[in-house]
């Protein structure tokens, strides 16, 4: 059974968290940009909110990590105990500082909006963003980049001493193809690559902002909060109305380019920059999340189209084709108001569930089952179907490329089902919980995946007038969505037998 | 030896295809004949002469077949799958023939898509003015039902024969050549076995209950009669337009569901209960699976129901939510409520209850349809092994068994072979809903789902959405469901990819 | 395939045609029955309640708990059950299949589609009108001897109007949705439809009927030797 694998000793215990200490202090420095231009534009409320969250982070994580050997090797199940708990302790000091910065109506509010923002699905019950201080937005837009790149990446990246030992940790996150063998050069790689993209991505939105109409100090911090939102496929926005604020198909297009980049995996960004494009074109994943995404576009805009919502081309391709890209990436800019879906017959927004739904590339920033999942299970049924058509003495087999090609397996597809299967239950059973708080199913379905798969597209369900239920399961699917269930399944287990440990402890105590 | 392969069917394949179809079809014309005769004896002069006509015209129609196609020695097993999925067709074309002469069939399309629901046990019926239907007409149109069953029984005893566990798929490479089991003389006779003591107890006892609710005694033998076949065969057409509603009897509705769980329960239950081995039974992966679901929707259908404030008191909960749950969940489609007070007043959690209950549907080998419970059961121990083997050092390798009949191993590829038909299904679903909510401009997506998975897993509960006043293409979509979802895809695929190679430039003769 | 083959298949799809053909040509030249089944001139003459007018104010529509509101009909009651709960309401429909007596009363299913009301059972020649529709009707004694023929093919039954009360879940009824009379009239006896004999199509089916025979009969003659 599985108790073998947990057995944890107080050592263990400690090890672990002091794991999450380390993430704690990543994110105590996160807050120093954000505070820096609190100093910078001379706003002290936020600024004394912001070091606040800053000094809770750190002293905590400060206090955790004393004692424990950084270099002691990390065993496979205590590392997706690891994710599963930085994950939900991470968002604790943001939610601090958004409290206390004031947004945040209350601590639970912090705390759902820094979930939201570190797992990049870009769902929002902050109140009054529009009226939000530059500082405030740059902390929650960057939670979207620290929770993008991963926040163990972070921790890698800024306290580079345990290395080699945290190879486990990635694994935990659903980012098994490993570029290199080491975890630290694979960070610096992430991060190369991610900090080109964001140079060019902010340069150019900087221009166009301001060819639309911006200042240059609007332009430079807009450019900067969009281009994490969309590279990251988060979805905050600075402003209530998202995207549409811009009334500028240019900004969208520029935003499309940097949604799709984000949604590309990793390690397909690495071929790229080694320049191996014919390994990277041929792509099974590529190739599966490009095909669908093309389908869901043309799909969505005819369905529009039909239902008459629009009256112009025009508007049918900026408002359908973006949604279903922005669903398509697990980003969720939105360029319609949220009641304004309703206005949209029931096949479009059917579709924009679709797109949400199968998520994108896997090892990108995005959420949902991944497209690779897809495409592994539409080839086997296809082998199935084929192998009954042509019944033929010869087996039928079914093979997909990935750097090169490779034969599916029924371990492969079975794979693929557990993880799917845990999705939809995820999306199914959100959706129940709405639609038993008096939601109609359709939304309840739109709103659950849209938070499963990461993605932040609203219809209105999640506001700062929700219900606290709503808010928690909506936290919850998020940071499950996020790991992919199974470190949260390592982490109830783990508890579970450290409670027990606990109980027996006391026993003897007593006796 | 003959195999379908991509050069094209043998000149064997297709006499023995062809064949099969044709005895099958001539099988349903001889049935037609029962019905023509108490039309006569009752003066339905234009029921009895509609139905010669049909059972002539399959004699006349095959007659040409019959003299070319011949069958040497037993089926194959490609070609037993192939000839279910085209028979199938063939056999509902002959059936709606009499019903096209009848006015209660506004266009060709709805007698074909009402003959469709009959021979899959759909239910879902294209009647107008049910009420006023000739009684020779009933009792043809629920004989499809009783029909229906034993064809699908004869199909799971000899074709998914090998599968115990009932995994189609994979079975298809591996036992294309070999030749099907030499009983199935014995097994069509279990089959008719199976379907008429049931049908003929039920009838017996609903008929007396119909008498003791206050029904004429020619009424309640029609009642009795037509309910059972219905119920058991996991059907759904019922005499009038209140459905099961229609004696106002608790008992009646008990009865039903009685018969409407034996429907749903597997030919290798059915054996091991006539053979009184019953000790392993509650270990069983199917039954295990559809408690749970069962439980489990009846609570949140309770809960639906509950919140939308359809009921005030336990006995309208237990009676309307837990008889259209059975209804559901065993694929029968009898309703005791109608179908506009679903579809209005019931909320979104509580269909969204029933849609999920007729997605499961019964039991795997059983007449009922859905994706069953052994794969739901499969994917879901899949899943949890899955879970397991994660949480485990790398080197242990964690073994997850099930029952059926007795223990097995789940192994990668009945994971696989499950997800595919799960899978299959789904696309149905979703296709079928997309090409409804197209065609008719008024309803929702939830009502649109609720209708497309009512026509794949051929349960025919509605909500209204497809009937009489239905445009053509959602009527005909709904058939097509109704038959994918009978054959579960597999066979239908075969068949058509028979059909394909068999014309000329595509294939070709060996 | 070879050219013996698709004669074959030839033959059969032309005999299908053929059979296709006689079949429209038969429902085309179905006789029409000649009796006269309609009720419109004894209908009260009213406007149906809505389903807006219910749910817009309510109270307007019903001063207090004994007044006759006005008429329902199956199609609004089925729409919003929840507005039409508890009131007294005027209906009127065809009973159709059974008279279920039981203690203190019967239920009756009442219909009030077209085929009920307006151009009675389907019959050839007419067009259809969509499924039936109707509700169910608890019938107290003694005014249950009023009705003693329920509708069924070939016949129109009993017109009914009766003053009852809507109850959305009736304990009674397992929860069902029924209307609990205390009045009622017959507004028309029920009638039976003088169906005529469909000659052509006896003559086909006969025609059809010995060809078959016949085709079995040498098939199986062929077989034997």
């Amino acid at each position: 059974m599985t108790a073998a694998a947990f057995r944890p000793t107080a050592e263990d215990v400690r090890h672990v968290w002091g794991l999450v200490g380390r993430v704690l202090l990543g994110v105590g420095a996160l807050h120093v940009p954000a505070i820096a231009v609190a100093v910078l534009t001379g706003s002290w409320h936020e600024c004394s909110a912001l070091l606040v969250g800053a000094a809770t982070a750190v002293l905590v994580g400060t206090l955790l990590q004393t004692g424990v050997e950084s270099d002691r090797p990390l065993p496979w199940a205590e590392g997706m105990v690891t994710v599963a708990l930085s994950w939900l302790v991470a968002p604790v000091p943001v939610a601090v500082s958004l409290y206390l910065a004031g947004p945040a109506g209350s601590l639970l509010d912090g705390y759902f909006d820094a979930m939201s923002g570190f797992t990049t699905s870009g769902l929002s019950v902050l109140q009054d963003i529009d009226h939000a201080g530059a500082a405030v937005q740059l902390l929650r837009h960057l939670t979207h980049f620290a929770g993008g790149q991963g926040i163990i990446l972070v921790v890698l990246m800024l306290v580079a001493t345990g290395g080699p030992h945290l190879g486990t940790l990635l694994a935990g996150e659903g980012r098994e193809d490993r570029l290199l063998p080491n975890a630290v050069r694979t960070a610096r790689q992430v991060y190369l690559i991610a900090t080109l993209w964001g140079v060019v991505g902010i340069a150019v939105l900087f221009v166009v902002l301001q060819v639309v109409g911006f200042s240059p100090g609007r332009a430079l911090l807009h450019a900067a909060a969009l281009f994490m939102a969309a590279f990251d496929t988060g979805g905050f926005s600075i402003q209530s109305t998202s995207v549409a604020y811009y009334h500028s198909a240019l900004v969208e297009g520029v935003l499309v380019v940097l949604m799709v980049a984000g949604a590309l995996s990793f390690p397909l960004h690495h071929q790229l920059w080694r320049r191996r494009v014919r390994d990277a074109t041929e792509d099974f994943d590529l190739r599966v999340f490009t095909g669908s995404t093309a389908l869901l576009t043309i799909g969505a805009m005819v369905a529009l189209a039909a239902h008459s919502t629009y009256d112009t081309t025009g508007a049918v391709v900026r408002k359908g084709a973006f949604t279903i890209v922005s669903a398509a990436t697990g980003t969720g800019f939105g360029v319609v108001a949220a009641p304004e879906y309703a206005t949209w017959g029931q096949l479009a927004p059917g579709l924009v569930v679709t797109a949400m739904a199968f998520g994108a590339m896997a090892g990108s920033t995005a959420g949902g089952i991944k497209t690779v999942r897809i495409g592994l299970l539409l080839k086997s049924v296809l082998r199935d179907v084929r192998s009954t058509l042509i019944s033929a003495e010869a087996m039928v087999r079914a093979t997909y490329f990935q750097r090169r090609r490779r034969l599916i397996t029924d371990e492969q597809v079975a794979g693929a089902v557990t993880i799917m299967g845990l999705f939809v239950a995820c999306y199914v059973g959100g959706a129940l919980v709405f639609v038993s708080h008096g939601h109609a199913l359709e939304a309840a379905l739109f709103e659950s995946t849209s938070a499963t798969a990461a993605v932040g597209l609203s219809v209105g369900i999640t506001s700062p007038a929700a219900p606290v239920a709503v808010k928690l399961t909506t936290i919850t699917q998020m940071w499950l969505g996020r790991i992919e269930f199974l470190s949260a399944f390592a982490l109830v287990i783990w508890t579970g037998s450290v409670a027990r440990r606990l109980l027996e402890h006391r026993t003897v105590a007593v006796r | 030896m003959a195999v379908l392969s991509h050069l094209g069917p043998t000149r064997q394949d297709v006499a023995a295809i062809g064949d099969t179809i044709v005895v099958g079809v001539r099988l349903l014309a001889a049935a037609m004949l029962l019905p023509a005769l108490v039309g006569l004896a009752l003066g339905e002069v234009a029921e009895a002469s509609a139905l010669a006509l049909g059972a002539s015209a399959a004699v006349l129609v095959t007659a040409p077949l019959r003299h070319r196609l011949r069958r040497r020695g037993r089926l194959t097993w490609t070609q037993a799958f192939t000839a279910s999925g085209l028979g199938w067709l063939a056999a509902a074309v002959a059936a709606a023939v009499p019903l096209w002469l009848s006015p209660h069939y506004a266009r060709p399309v709805h007698a074909l898509v009402e003959a469709i629901a009959g021979l899959t046990t759909t239910g879902a019926t294209l009647v107008s003015d049910l009420d006023h239907l000739p009684i020779a007409l009933q009792l043809w149109r629920h004989a499809l039902h009783p029909i229906g069953a034993v064809a699908i029984l004869l199909v799971i005893a000899t074709i998914r024969l090998r599968g115990e566990t009932m995994v189609a798929t994979s079975t298809v490479a591996e036992a294309g050549e070999h030749r099907i089991l030499p009983r199935h003389g014995r097994s069509l006779r279990d089959a008719v076995l199976l379907v008429g003591a049931w049908s003929a107890v039920g009838t017996v006892v609903l008929t007396v209950l119909a008498l003791v609710a206050g029904a004429t005694p020619g009424r309640a033998l029609l009642h009795g009669i037509t309910l059972s076949t219905s119920a058991f065969s996991t059907g759904g057409f019922t005499l009038t337009s209140a459905s099961a509603g229609a004696l106002h009897s608790a008992t009646v509705q008990l009865v039903l569901a009685v018969l409407m769980i034996a429907g749903a329960t597997s030919l290798v239950l059915h054996r091991a209960a006539v053979s009184r081995r019953f000790r392993e039974i509650h270990r069983e992966l199917d039954i295990r699976v559809l408690g749970l679901t069962g439980a489990g929707l009846l609570v949140v259908l309770l809960l639906g129901l509950e919140r939308a404030g359809v009921h005030t008191d336990l006995g309208g909960f237990v009676r309307q939510g837990l008889f259209t749950l059975v209804a559901a969940h065993t694929t029968t489609g009898m309703s005791a409520v109608p179908p506009a007070l679903v579809a209005r007043s019931w909320g979104d959690l509580a269909p969204a209850a029933l849609v999920a209950a007729m997605a499961v549907g019964g039991m795997s080998g059983s007449i009922a349809g859905g994706v069953g419970g052994l794969r739901v059961g499969l994917i879901t121990k899949g899943l949890v092994r899955d879970i397991r083997q994660l949480l485990l050092p790398e080197s242990a390798l964690v073994i997850e068994r099930y029952h059926q009949r007795r223990r097995h191993r789940l192994t990668d590829q009945h994971v696989r072979a499950s997800a595919t038909i799960l899978l299959l299904f789904m696309a149905a679903v979703f296709g079928g809903a997309v090409v409804e909510l197209a065609t008719t401009s008024s309803g929702t997506l939830t009502e649109a789902l609720f209708s497309s998975t009512s026509a794949v897993s051929t349960t025919g509960l509605s909500v209204g959405f497809v009937g009489p006043s239905t445009p053509d293409v959602a009527v005909l979509t709904s058939g097509l469901l109704m038959w994918f979802g009978r054959l579960e895809f597999l066979a239908v695929l075969a068949g058509l990819g028979l059909l394909a190679r068999g014309l000329p430039g595509v294939g070709g003769t060996r | 395939m070879n050219a013996r083959r698709w004669r074959t298949l030839g033959a059969s799809a032309l005999i299908a045609l053929g059979i296709g053909v006689l079949v429209v040509w038969l429902r085309a030249t179905a006789p029409a029955p000649t009796t006269d089944t309609s009720v419109a001139d004894v209908l009260p003459p009213m406007d149906a309640l809505t389903c807006e007018e219910l749910e817009s104010d309510r109270e307007a529509v019903t001063p207090d708990e004994d007044t006759v509101v006005g008429l329902a009909t199956s199609g609004t009651v089925l729409a919003c059950p929840f507005a039409f709960d508890g009131l007294k309401v005027l209906y009127v429909g065809e009973v159709v299949g059974d008279i279920l007596q039981r203690d203190g009363g019967a239920w009756l299913l009442v219909n009030d589609d077209p085929y009920a009301l307006e151009q009675g059972p389907l019959t050839a020649g007419d067009t259809p009108r969509g499924t039936n529709s109707g509700l169910t009707v608890w019938l107290p004694d003694p005014l249950t001897e009023l009705v003693d023929e329920p509708g069924e093919h070939g016949v129109r039954g009993d017109v009914l109007q009766v003053t009852g009360t809507v109850n959305r879940t009736d304990p009674a009824d397992g929860g069902g949705l029924t209307i609990r009379a205390e009045e009622a009239t017959v507004l028309a006896e029920a009638v039976e439809l003088d169906e005529p004999v469909h000659w052509n199509q006896v003559i086909a089916a006969v025609v059809l009927g010995l060809l078959a025979l016949l085709t079995l009969w040498r098939e199986r003659e062929r077989r034997d030797t």
